[in-house]
Order: structure tokens, then C-alpha cells, then sequence
């Protein structure tokens, strides 16, 4: 398609989605992520339009949230609070700044500033994390550092919600795993705690040493 | 007299409101200030242009050092005021920085169409449609062409051209060029670490700054002159794994772009059509070029209105028989003078004959082992396909006998006989044409717009001729040589006393049968009527000594008995052949004269400037 008529057609589609974009319920959403799928015309043009390559991603997070269990941490999903193609705009960019603010290793205050929009906009920790994973440039020790921060800002489940998918895309990264295990001691789910610590491959002396403690409480929780 | 305050940094941004420059400042504020020096700031709302933006900021300061930043670029290399004072520091010359560029602006004046060095971070896919590169700078700094506007740091104050540059595009690619016509370096430095984090990707729907993009053309047409040569897209087929053009538009220096995606040959896909078209709309070829004729590549150029060549190596070629063959953006050189006079009846826009060449410098580096002379050495060899199972018997199967005995007869009246003169084209009677052609799968014709007789003779009569022929030479050969024959089914129960090897890599392998065997067989293939097929130049550009059948055009270009030899029927061939094989000495001189005849004469580059004369001269 020329790109005179790509353009057109680009305008054209973005005015239905953001007529489709406008007081979002559940309802709304699975029809507009229906038809996006759907849609040969929107397929064709959105790899060469940033936002619309925004939206597909939202889209895509969206689905996971709602297919997942990271649903139960969730208060709304990746569509809260936007009405329009600009306004998925700046609650990416939130999250990118934020996750870039972190990685970046700017002064405490600002990287405070990042959590509380990544709070104020209810981002999901699959939401984080699929942000992360695009726009990190480092995504082991970024996605770790963001999960202290949030622990640090009493935000465990959200702490936890990442670190789970971190262990899973990065099984051989040991201070996940602890940094998880040790959200679970807190949380008071020992089984999960030792579970966590199991995954580790190679463990240090002092990790057999947790994970022989904790299967004694088991065991003793458990009589 | 300005005076400047050197121990002075000054940040200028235009802000157009975009969201970004609260972050922006954020990690401005970060920043060390190197000891001695003071850091301001120039925030200009509301700029008509950068360009007048800019100049606003630079008069409005008498810091020696002036960095000019877009609200999209994050500064996060911490250090970087003092690495920016310490290489200008180390060369007066160097005028402007940048945290990455391009050291050679294609001609298009589009950055991002070439290859870029420095160091950048941007998350989306860079020209998703090709193959760029962003090299790392090893040593020091590197000098660039251009430097990429987002963050641009100089020593130097000189005037943004506010007469060329009305919009917010380009500004970098102008100011580039105005240090340099001030006889300034511009560097990119080398980065260990990141200096720049971008918060937008590039704009992926094209930039809009088409008419901006020729004010820039216009100006600085100084320093395009000099890329005076052709900017190409180079696209791959599905089928063909060819390079050898590719490779010679890189050592003739031209800007030469890969499309990242293999076309299907055989169809003209939509898909495919749409992407080629993005590719071209988004930057500025001359020319797009293939390997044999790709129709969807044609629909592309044809809707973009960009010159494609199609470089020709097969004969016959039936894509040269659809409707698309006849855009008028098609420029299609075939190897085959005959192929050449049916194609120029069809209706074709330019189609002209060219001979082929062949990869003089690669196949001339052939090196040889002891291993490689064990393997592949040998008195005779072919290399090539016998053009068994094509499905002539299965045309006369249920048919009357007298049908195939006419093409038997057609077949068998010149069987190895080459003499210059066409024995196979014409001669079958309307009634044999009509009955194979009634028999030939619809699937196999429905797609090209050819001759049905054309396509009876070339497709059916003259591959069967040519297994025939490829049979009949290899066996008598083989009663008294011994003959190695090099192909793609190596179950020839055909054949007999001849020793059959696998097909051979054309890069580096075939190369070594072409230097180890004493006599290197040419059998064209009989659809190729008067033109040199590919092996007789391949085996001279290594060295090998060729004996060849006689074809119409050799001697346009060869001295035969000097450059290479010929047969003109088996019993010359068996002859020539006992005598080259006592006479090395002879064998040798003429493999010499061949080599020495192709390298000056018929190399792919020398081939390539007689076409590009063609398609951009408007020669013939």
C-alpha cells in the first residue's frame, strides 16, 4: 500500500479505536481486542505506526492479564484509565521513565516519583514486566532492582508478581530467586518460599542450609 | 568582537511541547559539572524553526561550549561534560560532537539509510525492512559526514542556516555540513558506556520533511556531487542463493541496501509487494536489482516508480512472458542474443542483450590444498544437470506413436551436432506442438503469456535434447578418459565408467573442480540458442581450461584455439580432448589467455557500468 493511502487508512482506524477507546468497560475492551486480531487492514498498517504498535501491545498484555493469575493482585487492568491512543501514550511512557529512571540509577526521590505513576496508573506486574523486557537495557538486573524498589515501597505483591516471572525467564539468576523466596518468608508461604529456593541450581552451602530449616517448619506446620 | 567564557557549558533545547523535557531536564540536573566550569541553561518556547531557535540560544550565550538537545534525548553517561571538554580539548579542528552519525550520508541525505557509527539506544527495530549497521567507534573519535540531531555539542558558534532550514527536520544534516565547509571536523567519540538514551523512536511512518529534505539536496549539492552513483536495493528470491552482484555493488563502492526479506519468485505475492513498496517509499534508490525477474519486485517499482533491473541467467525465462514483465520501470538484460530478439517482439520496456560475467577476483583467490587435489583433481569434468524425469515420456505416454516418433526424430537429426545453426526450433510440425502442449499440465503455462510453441520447444524438446546429449557425450568420453561428473541426482543408470559426485558449492567448491580438472566440458544446454552460458565464464575466471560446444556469440568475445577451445560433434570433442590431455604445456597457455581475457574484459563490475550507462544514460 503507497503511503498516501496507508496514512489515510492509519487516521482512519485510529479515530474508530479512540471512538472505541472512550468509557472502556470489560465489554469494550475484549470487542476492540477482538477485532484488532480480526482486522486484515489494521494488521497490514500497524507495524509502521508507534502507536498502533503501542496499542497491539497493550492489547497483548491485556489477554495475559485476564488469561493469568496475576489477575488476583490486580485492582484494574492495562486499559485503566485511558481513554484514547494519546492517553495509552503517556501511561507508557510513565512506565518506560520510570523503569529507565531505575535502571539509570537516578537519585532516590525521582525513582520514588516513577513507582508512585506506575501506582497512580494501577500497572500490573505482568504490565511491568512486559515494559520492562521492551524497553530495558538490561533486563535481569532492572527487572531485580524494580522489584527491591517496589518491596521497599511496601509493595510486596507487586514485588512478588514480578519476581515470578523473572525466576521464569531467568532460572539460573540466584538473587531472584532468593529475593522471591525471602517475599514468601515474609508473606508468611513457607512451601513457596522453599519451592523457590529448590529452583536454584547449584545452591550455596547457606541455601541448603534455609531450605533445610524451612522443611522442618513444614513439617511442623503440616503435624 | 564576542567574547566567549570557556569555562562555560551552555544547554539549548527548543521545546515544541512535547512531554518529554521535564525528563529531560531531570537528567540534565544530573549531570557532573566538571571542576572550573559553569553549566546554563536556554529553554526557547515557541520557536518558529529549530533553526531560529537555536540561533536565539547560541546569541543569548557566551559559552565556548554549546550543547544542543532535543526534549527527546536523555543525557545519562554522567561524565559526559568533562569526556565532550577533554576531546575538544585534544583537537582544535574538531568543531561539532555527536553521539552518533554517519561517516558516509547516502545520497538521499537520510541518515538512517546508511550505515551509522557511534552509539545509540533506541528500542523499536531500525529499518525493519533492511540491513543497516551502527558500528562501534574503536578508537578515539571518528569522523563523520553528518551527526544525528538530538544531542549535538560544539566548541565553535556558527550560524543555523535559518534560510534553509523552515521546519524542525534536517537541522543536523545542515549543520554538519556547515562545520565542515568551515574546514571543522564533526566526530562521533567513542562511548563505553551509553551517553544517550532516546525516549521516541524514529519516526516509523516517514519523516515529513520531504520538501525540507530538497532545500538540503539543493544547498548542499557540493557534497552530494560526488555520490553521483546509483543508490540500489538489492532483493533476494526464494530460489536463488546467488551473491555475486551483491557483492560487487560493495566493492564498486556503491550504496547498496539488502531488503531483509526473500521474495517468492514464482508469484506475485501482496505481502511481499507491500513491504517492497514501505521499503522504497521510506528512502530515495535508484534502483532496485535481482537476480532473474521477480514479478512482485516490478509491481513494487512499477507503483513507486523506481527503476529495476533484473539481471538475467537463466534462458529461457518464463517470467519474462507475464504481463508484469512489460512495466515500464523494467530494465532486463538476457545473456542469449536470440532470447534477446523474441523478448523484443513481446512488448518489453527495455530489455537488451548483455553477455554474462563472471566473479573475477573470488574465484581467481581459489586456494588449494592437498586435500582439496585428492578430491577434486580429474582428467575431464562436467559440471551440470542431465535433465532426466522433465517429463517428456510422460507427454507421449497414451498418445499416438507417430508423435513421438516425429520429436524422436527432431531430437535424434543434429544430436551433438554444433555448427551454429538451429536445429531444434521450428521444426516440430503445428500438429505435435498442439498435441504436447494439450498434454502439458495447465499449471505449468497458465501464468506466462508465451509462445505455445516456444514453449513446447525450449521446455520439453530441448531439455530432452540436452539429456540426451549430456548422456551420449559423458559416456563416449568415459570409454576412453576417465570423466568425473559433478550433479543433482547422482543415480544415473545412463551413464557408464563415469564417476558421479554430488552437486559442489558454487563459492567454494566449484571453483576447485574448475582449477583441478585438466579439461573443464561446457554441453550448453540447448535452450540457450546462439548465448555463453555461466560455466565457460566461471571456469576461465579460475584459471581452468574450458572445451566448449560451439555457441553463435563465443567468438564476439573469445579467440577460439586461443582463449579456450571448442568441439563441434563428439568425435572433434573425443580428439581435442586426447590431445589436450598429452599437450599441457598448450592446455595451460590457453587456461591462461581464457583468465587473462575474462579478468580484463568480463568481470561483473565492467559488465555492471556498461548497464548502469544503459539504464541511467539511456544508452541504446
Amino acid at each position: 500500500m503507497k503511503r498516501e493511502e496507508r496514512s489515510k487508512v492509519v487516521n482512519e482506524i485510529k479515530e474508530e479505536i479512540n471512538s472505541g477507546l472512550m468509557d472502556l468497560d470489560l465489554y469494550k475492551v475484549k470487542n476492540l481486542v477482538l477485532w484488532m486480531l480480526q482486522s486484515s487492514e489494521y494488521q497490514k498498517v500497524k507495524m509502521n505506526d508507534e502507536q498502533l504498535m503501542r496499542l497491539d501491545l497493550f492489547a497483548d498484555i491485556w489477554r495475559q492479564e485476564k488469561s493469568d493469575l496475576y489477575a488476583f493482585e490486580m485492582q484494574g487492568d492495562i486499559f485503566a484509565g485511558v481513554a484514547s491512543l494519546d492517553e495509552i501514550d503517556k501511561k507508557y511512557q510513565c512506565a518506560k521513565l520510570a523503569i529507565w529512571r531505575i535502571e539509570n540509577k537516578v537519585p532516590y526521590e525521582y525513582c520514588v516519583e516513577g513507582i508512585e505513576c506506575l501506582e497512580k496508573y494501577q500497572y500490573s506486574a505482568y504490565a511491568i514486566y512486559r515494559i520492562l523486557l521492551r524497553e530495558s537495557k538490561n533486563h535481569e538486573k532492572n527487572l531485580l532492582d524494580l522489584a527491591r524498589f517496589l518491596k521497599e515501597r511496601e509493595q510486596s505483591v507487586k514485588a512478588i508478581g514480578l519476581l515470578q516471572l523473572g525466576v521464569k525467564k531467568f532460572p539460573r539468576n540466584m538473587d531472584m530467586a532468593m529475593e522471591l523466596a525471602d517475599l514468601w518468608l515474609t508473606a508468611g508461604q513457607l512451601k513457596r518460599a522453599y519451592d523457590c529456593l529448590a529452583e536454584i541450581e547449584k545452591p550455596t552451602n547457606e541455601i541448603q542450609g534455609l531450605k533445610q530449616e524451612l522443611e522442618k517448619l513444614i513439617k511442623n506446620e503440616a503435624i | 568582537m564576542k567574547r566567549y567564557d570557556e569555562s562555560k557549558i551552555c544547554f539549548i533545547i527548543c521545546d515544541n511541547h512535547e512531554q518529554d523535557l521535564e525528563e529531560c531536564l531531570l537528567y540534565l540536573s544530573l549531570l557532573e559539572v566538571p571542576e572550573g566550569f559553569e553549566t546554563e541553561l536556554f529553554v526557547i518556547d515557541d520557536a518558529e524553526t529549530l533553526a531560529k531557535g537555536y540561533n536565539e540560544g547560541m546569541h543569548a550565550s557566551n559559552a565556548k561550549y554549546k550543547i544542543y538537545l532535543r526534549p527527546n534525548a536523555l543525557v545519562v553517561e554522567k561524565k559526559i561534560l568533562q569526556k565532550l571538554i577533554d576531546l575538544f580539548g585534544s583537537d582544535k579542528q574538531i568543531g561539532m560532537i555527536g553521539s552518533f552519525g554517519s561517516a558516509s550520508l547516502p545520497k538521499d541525505a537520510i541518515m538512517w539509510h546508511g550505515d551509522m557509527c557511534g552509539k545509540v539506544y533506541r528500542p523499536e527495530d531500525w529499518n525493519k525492512n533492511c540491513h543497516t549497521e551502527i558500528a562501534e567507534v574503536g578508537n578515539k573519535y571518528r569522523e563523520v559526514e553528518v551527526i544525528q540531531g538530538d544531542f549535538m555539542a560544539t566548541q565553535y558558534d556558527l550560524p543555523w542556516r535559518e534560510d534553509v532550514l523552515d521546519g524542525w527536520s534536517f537541522y543536523d544534516v545542515s549543520h554538519s555540513f556547515e562545520f565542515r565547509r568551515a574546514g571543522y571536523k564533526v566526530v562521533v567519540p567513542a562511548q563505553n558506556t551509553l551517553w544517550i538514551q532516546h525516549i521516541k523512536g524514529r519516526d516509523m511512518e516517514l519523516y515529513h520533511g520531504e520538501a525540507q529534505r530538497q532545500k538540503i539536496l539543493t544547498e548542499y549539492k557540493d557534497f552530494f556531487t560526488i555520490k553521483n552513483k546509483p543508490r540500489i536495493l538489492f532483493v533476494h528470491s526464494d530460489k536463488i542463493r546467488l551473491a555475486g552482484l551483491l557483492g560487487c555493488f560493495m566493492e564498486m563502492e556503491l550504496e547498496v541496501i539488502e531488503f531483509a526479506h526473500r521474495i517468492k519468485i514464482l508469484e506475485v505475492n501482496a505481502s511481499e509487494v507491500d513491504l517492497l513498496i514501505e521499503t522504497l517509499e521510506e528512502s530515495s534508490f535508484d534502483l532496485v536489482v535481482t537476480y532473474d525477474f521477480i514479478a512482485s519486485v516490478s509491481v513494487a517499482c512499477e507503483e513507486v516508480g523506481v527503476k529495476y533491473y533484473s539481471w538475467v541467467y537463466d534462458s529461457p525465462l518464463l517470467s519474462l512472458y507475464t504481463k508484469e514483465a512489460k512495466n515500464s520501470v523494467n530494465y532486463i538484460s538476457v545473456f542469449d542474443k536470440k532470447q534477446c530478439e523474441r523478448l523484443q517482439v513481446e512488448g518489453l520496456a527495455h530489455v537488451k542483450y548483455f553477455p554474462l560475467a563472471t566473479e573475477v577476483n573470488l574465484f581467481a583467490a581459489v586456494k588449494i590444498t592437498e586435500e582439496d587435489e585428492k578430491k577434486y583433481g580429474a582428467d575431464v569434468s562436467f559440471l551440470g544437470r542431465l535433465y532426466e524425469k522433465r517429463g517428456f515420456e510422460e507427454l507421449f505416454q497414451d498418445g499416438p506413436q507417430e508423435y513421438l516418433e516425429e520429436a524422436e526424430a527432431i531430437l535424434r537429426e543434429k544430436l551433438c551436432q554444433w555448427d551454429g545453426e538451429n536445429h531444434l526450433y521450428g521444426k516440430a510440425s503445428d500438429e505435435l506442438i498442439s498435441y504436447m502442449y494439450s498434454k502439458i499440465e495447465p499449471a505449468e503455462y497458465t501464468n506466462y503469456n508465451v509462445d505455445k510453441r516456444y514453449f513446447c520447444e525450449s521446455m520439453k524438446l530441448a531439455r530432452k535434447c540436452n539429456e540426451y546429449e549430456r548422456v551420449e557425450l559423458l559416456n563416449k568420453v568415459a570409454e576412453k578418459h576417465n570423466v568425473t561428473l559433478y550433479t543433482e541426482n547422482t543415480e544415473q543408470s545412463a551413464l557408464s565408467n563415469v564417476k558421479i559426485h554430488p552437486w559442489v558449492d558454487y563459492l567454494y567448491e566449484m571453483p576447485k573442480v574448475f582449477a583441478l580438472s585438466k579439461i573443464n566440458l561446457n554441453i550448453t544446454s540447448r535452450s540457450i540458442e546462439t548465448g555463453i552460458p555461466q560455466r565457460v565464464w566461471d571456469i576461465l575466471a579460475v584459471g581452468g581450461f574450458c572445451l566448449t560446444n560451439y555457441q553463435q556469440e563465443l567468438e564476439d568475445y573469445f579467440e577460439i584455439g586461443k582463449d579456450l577451445d571448442v568441439y563441434h560433434n563428439p568425435e572433434e570433442l573425443l580428439e581435442k580432448i586426447d590431445y589436450y590431455l598429452k599437450n599441457e604445456k598448450e592446455r595451460l597457455r590457453i587456461a591462461l589467455n581464457g583468465y587473462k581475457k575474462v579478468r580484463e574484459y568480463h568481470s561483473y563490475e565492467k559488465r555492471l557500468q556498461e548497464i548502469f550507462e544503459w539504464i541511467f544514460e539511456g544508452e541504446g
